[in-house]
């Protein structure tokens, strides 16, 4: 499929822009520093002694998985917000770049259906996702794993869970390129869906705020198709943090984000169809 | 067959409710363009060249009308296989090497294994050497040239070229025009825009002039630019000027320099040999061709005046 | 159909995708966030009560020590056995009867109340036989591993009375009643405290220190350390003799290198406790706390790997936190658990076996 190729090549494009340079350096950076720095004294599988750079990072002693989970939590938080706001502003360009005068022209006069370039960016920036994520969380899995001998494969679940989010949130951002070829409208429309997301994913608890009636038929309405970003993070957290999850409720939201990507997708397919260059 | 058929094309860009009218890029264009001939466009900025090659791309819907490329609609993906396309500012990502970016263009072209034929193309268009640099270090003319080769991957049967030579070097046109001529002798059709008329000139075969989205005159370019009748006659001094007027000859552009209208060659001589006997002598004699120059400005000319009427 | 079959994809899709994304909006059941507030330092209010407490006067200072510094003592610590390597525990009963794990443990208590009294048991039968409520009149209880009780009652010691049982006075405000089989000793001591045992002579004893006749010793639990709702002292013996057998060897290196066990309870929550471990050789204890972390790693792992969730989620919660040569060992007890294991458990598990 020609998608695949496209998709490709934004991954070769990535692989030389600076932000991606800065992202798997910074990454690569934090793994090794903490993969030199870090020393873990485990006990029978008790984290007895935790120092970063020699000096003592934890008062306790408890069994290595339990004492890791805050670690495993934070990181999860870390990993799902600062990837979607890095996402956001770092994959803001590719759409626009697609349809660069010069290249689009190019890129339609070859044997390709229209959809199939849309597609393949789409899989490219998802790709970078999966690939930044894993790369971040099985690194920091890795150096855990090594040190306390608990290997445990939840945080790359949770990393995973937030490059899926984020490609959701990419296919509305997307669609927003091909309406307006702009990056800057595109990060804006990212950022605002993250932010939107969140207030989604409390929408059962905010609309207690408003009065019953219309006014909370409103936001029930406006916030019923947004992705739940918030509750998509805690899940995410609560994966990493070893805590009981709704299989039932997290399928569903994760089916229904996959829905809510694949439909921007065909929004922005449709309005590429349609578009003169 | 034909290579390019356009009948009634038309396209108008923006428009409908609440902007008005819209503009008018293609007014109901008809052209047709035999299989194997090298066609040129010309015409103004603005004339609607570009927009009727992205017509022939499936990069621009016409608002009306019909285009086949091929004799396929543009639209078909096994259509536009066929072509090879460079466009005016061809963007090139700066990171990949010349090898990466036509192996990519190969594979969206589907063409397999195409590895060779990259490296031919390479060689072909004079990169050879520069395979393993990135794109983002090259002229403007190493990079026209990439696209050249780009538009060449896969030998296709339509090319269609979009100033391929802006920015390159004279000797490096020489070499573009020695490219064109062999995939003309393959049996590709060429399809040229350029400013450079007279690069249009030494390329092609036939003319189009494109204004306010209509072809103004459409041929070959002996026809457009050439007279069989007319001859540009150079006579050595003295001469009588009086004498050859009344034998139809018209003072030309500078000293000694005629032009006289002759239906064929035995009136030419006739009258050649009633001049001589003026007391003129004979210095040189051609055919009075104009330059393309000539032919579109009076074709523009010509335009304006009817659409004034 | 083919220019807007996109859109209608994006339609239907948006519209899917919002019904399933709703599906996962049920609200969740606030989660219950651990409560437990672990005892560390007393209190302002602590500090205040424990003041108002001391009401004997000081001991006289023994050699070395100047007299300026001497306190008045809290009589329930004086009275308790100062005999080393036994353990000594108080209990606020009056904070533990508020607390909501008291709440909850009272309430079943008082559910099973009739059945009790049927077999000659309960509080009621106390109240009836020595003239106590152990929960309106008893301010604290304190236990001694020496087989000592001894209870704290404000204002109502001179209610206690065992009749028929031989009394006599003993020292200024002592009275002691003996079962004519020697088996229980009861006395009071002024009408603020309730003494319990076996033997008569750690009862006299008691009284003995309370009226200061007899040489001034620290009491097991030192005044800076009553404070939580639970709190005292376990002695590293007794404590080693509570493991099980297969901790034989952290037993022995309990023996070997703790000199006492400081332990506070808070309840106001769910339940907190500390245990301030002490040795006096530094890296002895350091040892031992890594293998007591180790040990509760493992036991956790069983507890696991045996799908025992209650165990694990219980031991989820113990840690151990070395410090300037001793450790503490904090565990928390969440209230959902402890419903699991006190009074309520034997009533929640009948209605289920019998059906």
């Amino acid at each position: 499929m020609k998608s695949f190729v496209v998709a490709r090549d934004l991954l070769r494009e990535a692989a030389s822009r600076r932000w991606f340079l800065a992202l798997g350096l910074g990454i690569t950076l934090m793994l090794v520093v903490m993969g030199l720095s870090l020393r873990m004294d485990v006990v029978d599988g008790a984290l007895a002694a935790t120092r970063l750079f020699g000096k003592s990072m934890n008062t306790q002693i408890r069994a290595a998985d339990v004492a890791l989970r805050p670690a495993f939590v934070a990181s999860s938080y870390l990993i799902f917000y600062g990837g979607l706001l890095f996402g956001v502003v770092a994959c803001a360009d590719f759409g626009p770049s697609l349809l660069a005068p010069g290249r689009i022209e190019h890129l339609l006069s070859l044997p390709v259906r229209r959809f199939e370039l849309v597609v393949g960016t789409f899989l490219g920036v998802l790709a970078l996702a999966l690939l930044g994520a894993l790369y971040g969380a099985g690194g920091l899995v890795l150096i855990f794993g090594v040190k306390t001998g608990v290997f445990s494969g939840r945080l790359i679940v949770s990393a995973l869970l937030a490059s899926v989010t984020f490609s959701a949130i990419y296919g509305a951002m997307l669609t927003v390129a091909i309406a307006a070829r702009s990056a800057a409208l595109s990060a804006a429309s990212g950022g605002a869906l993250v932010l939107l997301g969140i207030v989604a994913g409390e929408r059962e608890r905010i609309a207690e705020f408003f009065d019953s009636g219309i006014s909370r038929t409103i936001f029930r309405g406006l916030t019923l198709f947004l992705p739940r970003v918030s509750s998509l993070a805690r899940s995410a957290g609560e994966i990493a943090g070893s805590e009981p999850v709704d299989p039932a409720a997290l399928t569903s939201m994760l089916l229904g984000l996959v829905v809510f990507g694949l439909a921007a997708l065909s929004l922005g397919i449709h309005l590429f169809e349609r578009k003169d260059f | 067959m034909l290579a390019i058929e356009a009948r009634g094309l038309r396209k108008t860009y923006g428009g409908g409710w609440p902007r008005g009218a819209g503009r008018e890029a293609l007014a109901g264009l008809d052209l047709s363009v035999d299989e194997g001939a090298a066609f040129g466009l010309i015409g103004l900025n603005g004339a609607g060249k570009t927009t009727f090659i992205k017509s022939l791309l499936g990069v621009v819907r016409p608002s009306a009308g019909v285009v086949r490329v091929l004799g396929k609609d543009p639209e078909d993906p096994t259509a536009r296989a066929q072509v090879g396309y460079l466009p005016e500012r061809l963007f090139l990502p700066h990171a990949f090497t010349p090898v990466q970016f036509l192996a990519s263009v190969a594979r969206l072209k589907g063409l397999p294994r195409a590895d060779d034929e990259v490296r031919r193309q390479i060689g072909r268009v004079g990169l050879s050497g520069e395979e393993g640099r990135r794109i983002g270090g090259f002229s403007k003319g190493m990079r026209q040239r990439l696209g050249l080769a780009a538009a060449l991957l896969g030998g296709p049967m339509l090319l269609v070229l979009d100033e391929p030579t802006d920015g390159v070097d004279p000797l490096g046109r020489a070499e573009i025009r020695r490219i064109l001529a062999e995939e003309r002798a393959r049996g590709a059709t060429l399809f040229l825009n350029s400013h450079l008329l007279s690069e249009t000139e030494r390329v092609c075969d036939r003319i189009g002039i494109l204004s306010g989205g209509r072809l103004l005159r459409e041929g070959p370019i002996e026809t457009l630019c050439g007279s069989e009748t007319r001859y540009r006659v150079r006579l050595a001094p003295p001469f009588d000027s009086a004498a050859l007027a009344a034998l139809g000859f018209r003072a030309g552009d500078g000293e000694g320099a005629f032009v006289v209208d002759a239906p064929d060659p035995t009136a030419l001589n006739d009258l050649l040999d009633q001049a001589r006997r003026t007391g003129a002598r004979l210095v040189g004699l051609t055919h009075d061709v104009r330059d393309l120059e000539d032919v579109l400005a009076e074709a523009l000319g010509q335009g304006r005046e009817q659409g004034h009427a | 159909m083919r220019r807007v079959a996109w859109l209608v994809a994006f339609a239907a899709l948006l519209g899917l995708s919002a019904f399933l994304m709703s599906r996962g909006d049920k609200p969740k059941k606030p989660e219950r966030v651990l409560k437990a507030e672990f005892p560390r330092h007393p209190r302002d209010w602590e500090e205040e009560r424990n003041r108002k407490r001391r009401t004997l006067p000081p001991a006289a200072p023994r050699p070395g020590e100047d007299e300026g510094i001497q306190r008045k003592r809290d009589p329930l610590l004086v009275a308790l056995p100062v005999e080393k390597g036994k353990s000594s525990v108080v209990f606020e009963v009056a904070a533990l009867k508020e607390s909501p794990i008291g709440q909850i443990w009272l309430d079943c208590m008082l559910e099973e109340q009739a059945e009790n009294k049927r077999r000659g048991r309960g509080r009621d039968d106390f109240k009836e036989r020595f003239g106590i409520d152990l929960l309106q009149d008893v301010e604290r209880i304190a236990m001694s591993s020496s087989k000592v009780a001894v209870l704290s009652v404000a204002q109502g010691a001179g209610r206690f009375d065992k009749s028929g049982w031989p009394k006599r006075t003993f020292g200024e405000k002592g009275a002691i009643w003996e079962d004519t089989e020697g088996r229980s000793v009861f006395a009071t001591w002024g009408d603020e405290l309730v003494l319990a045992g076996v033997d008569v002579k750690e009862i006299e004893a008691a009284i003995a220190r309370l009226e200061s006749k007899s040489p001034p010793q620290a009491p097991p639990i030192p005044d800076w350390s009553a404070y939580g709702d639970i709190y005292g002292v376990l002695s590293p013996e007794e404590l080693a003799d509570m493991l099980p057998e297969e901790q034989g060897e952290i037993a022995a290196r309990i023996r070997a290198a703790i000199d006492r066990v400081d332990l506070h309870v808070d309840t106001s929550e769910d339940v907190a406790i500390v245990a301030d471990v002490n040795g006096s050789n530094m890296d002895d204890v350091t040892d031992l706390a890594k293998s007591m972390g180790a040990a509760l790693s493992l036991a956790r792992a069983g507890a696991e790997d045996q799908g025992d969730d209650r165990l694990r989620e219980l031991l989820d919660y113990a840690t151990i936190k070395p410090r300037d040569g001793r450790f503490t060992v904090d565990v928390a007890l969440p209230l959902e658990v402890l419903k699991q294991m006190g009074p309520c458990r034997k009533r929640d598990a009948a209605p289920s076996s019998s059906q």
